[in-house]
């Protein structure tokens, strides 16, 4: 079984320096990540105990298509292997994992045009709350952890309506939504109004709306019903 | 460096960034320490307003601490029982990044009407309307760190790597949008570092760290705002997130027992007393070196 692993300090360090160059062998270099140790002179991969087998899907003509099915498939490898978050949202085991595992879905998924892209993709390069939400595996996994809720029947219901409407990930960047009864509220309430035959309202205004909730309240100690009822209400008053 | 906070209540509240009451206190108290695996932590809360304090005992109000780990989106909050002060909690230490924030508050269980007699002038006699969920106070913020062995621990804050177009003799490059200030070198001067790495370290530090770090130390003083407010500067907005940052910041604060935003000690002293005073050992390894050549000279004269 393939081990996982991850990229070394001094690794990242060498690739991020030379990031031309590197962003070139890939464009040269498509099917996989072989040429790495060679083009920086030094062995960047770094083993760990986890053994994985594990394929991503790549089929159809729209690869975003698959992402929810990718996004369960990364979710349950994960979960089999006992891997928790603070291990999988490090910049060297995520950069690590797209090399070794994801390096032909990643150019698939996500092509090689542009460099800005490449380099929030496949690393880190913002803080590292935005850099989880940009990579290109740390956002399939984190979006399943959002929307998993263990008291509905099918644990898994939300993920597929949010995998459906992907501007409702945008929580992923406002801190506020963090608290498990905010986000499943937030993501109740869209759905009961999609499924009213309602669509989809602009986030970011919606998001504006309940950061004004959080100044004055500590929206995480709220119910999940009030939480509810106030989106409920911002999306009946803005139509 | 405490910085200034813009929240604004219809209601008197009570927090350190604010002077609605005159002299009541709410404070947090977080002991971390270890429960098998876990992070355990007790969390107590003083508040010495009678009457908020009877308020909690009447259920109008209660008492929630919220930690949170952003870097993770990482939430837990907890409620303290109407008349216990203290809550023992766990949490994973592999569910968090480095730092937990702990912050309590005072929130409203209920709708009711806000009175107190050590409420400011400004608010004196004011009765305020409270709707449910709201927060009517809230602690100043606690940290703790958390360390993650083994494969999560950074072992330096520097690094020195070899960019490949980059020519020799090239002026060595800074990165600091990294976790850690990264030197770029071209690649003959890499090679060099790296045979002399070990046996020369004085010089490399004290001709490449001690001037870096000077620098980083001078921008990160804070700036005057036009309303004679202390305010960070645009590189510690900039680079106040980085791991490098915070590590050289928490070293200062120790070594100087000062924080570096107030730039009260000279930059180029720090940064030499942070990295162990390399210069001086250059002098040293230079006069050693004198003193062999000479010895080794008069050996050949013999």
């Amino acid at each position: 079984m393939p081990m996982i692993k991850y990229i070394s300090d001094n690794g990242l360090d060498t690739i991020k320096a030379n990031m031309d160059g590197f962003i070139d062998m890939m464009r040269n270099n498509r099917d996989d990540a072989s040429w790495v140790p060679e083009f920086l002179q030094m062995n960047p991969f770094v083993s760990t105990d986890y053994l994985l087998d594990f394929q991503f899907v790549m089929k159809g003509d729209d690869p975003s298509k698959t992402d929810y099915e990718n996004a369960m498939l990364l979710y349950k490898a994960f979960e089999s292997v006992g891997i928790k978050n603070a291990v999988i949202y490090d910049e060297r085991f995520l950069s690590g994992f797209i090399l070794s595992f994801g390096y032909k879905y990643f150019i698939w998924r996500w092509g090689l045009e542009t460099k800005s892209h490449i380099t929030d993709a496949l690393f880190f390069s913002d803080s590292k709350r935005r850099a989880i939400a940009r990579n290109s595996i740390g956002r399939l996994y984190q979006w399943v952890c959002l929307t998993k809720d263990e008291t509905l029947d099918n644990p898994f219901e939300l993920t597929k309506f949010a995998f459906e409407n992907p501007k409702v990930f945008r929580i992923g960047f406002y801190p506020c939504f963090d608290g498990e009864n905010v986000r499943l509220g937030y993501f109740k309430a869209l759905k009961q109004w999609s499924e009213k035959g309602n669509q989809i309202p602009a986030i970011d205004k919606l998001l504006r709306h309940f950061t004004m909730l959080c100044g004055v309240n500590v929206a995480e100690a709220m119910s999940q019903q009030d939480i509810i009822d106030y989106i409920m209400e911002y999306l009946e008053n803005n139509r | 460096m405490q910085t200034k906070s813009y929240k604004v209540f219809s209601y008197p509240y009570l927090a350190s960034f604010c002077n609605d009451y005159k002299t009541s206190k709410f404070s947090l108290q977080v002991e971390p320490g270890r429960k098998d695996d876990n992070i355990a932590v007790r969390l107590s809360y003083s508040l010495d307003n009678p009457e908020l304090e009877q308020d909690i005992l009447d259920g109008k109000l209660k008492v929630v601490v919220r930690a949170t780990c952003n870097q993770y989106s990482f939430v837990k909050i907890w409620e303290f029982k109407q008349e216990s002060t203290v809550i023992l909690e766990c949490i994973d230490p592999l569910e968090v990044g480095e730092t937990i924030s702990f912050v309590g508050y005072l929130m409203a269980n209920c709708d009711f009407d806000l009175a107190n007699s050590d409420l400011s002038d400004e608010w004196a006699g004011v009765i305020s309307r409270v709707q449910k969920n709201n927060i009517v106070g809230e602690t100043f913020e606690e940290k703790i760190f958390v360390k993650h062995e083994g494969e999560g621990k950074k072992q330096s804050i520097f690094n020195f790597v070899c960019k490949r177009d980059m020519k020799d003799g090239e002026a060595v490059q800074m990165i600091l949008s990294e976790q850690r200030i990264v030197f770029c070198l071209a690649k003959k001067e890499f090679e060099t570092y790296k045979t002399i790495q070990n046996k020369s370290s004085p010089i490399i530090v004290s001709s490449i760290l001690v001037p870096a770090f000077a620098e980083i130390l001078s921008k990160m003083v804070a700036v005057t705002s036009p309303d004679g407010e202390s305010e960070p500067s645009q590189f510690s907005n900039e680079y106040g997130q980085k791991n490098w940052y915070q590590v050289l910041r928490a070293r200062y604060i120790q070594t100087f027992k000062k924080e570096p935003e107030y730039g009260e000690i000279d930059q180029y002293k720090a940064a030499q007393t942070l990295l162990q005073n390399p210069t001086s050992l250059v002098f040293r390894y230079a006069s050693e070196s004198q003193r062999r050549s000479i010895k080794e000279s008069a050996y050949a004269d013999d």
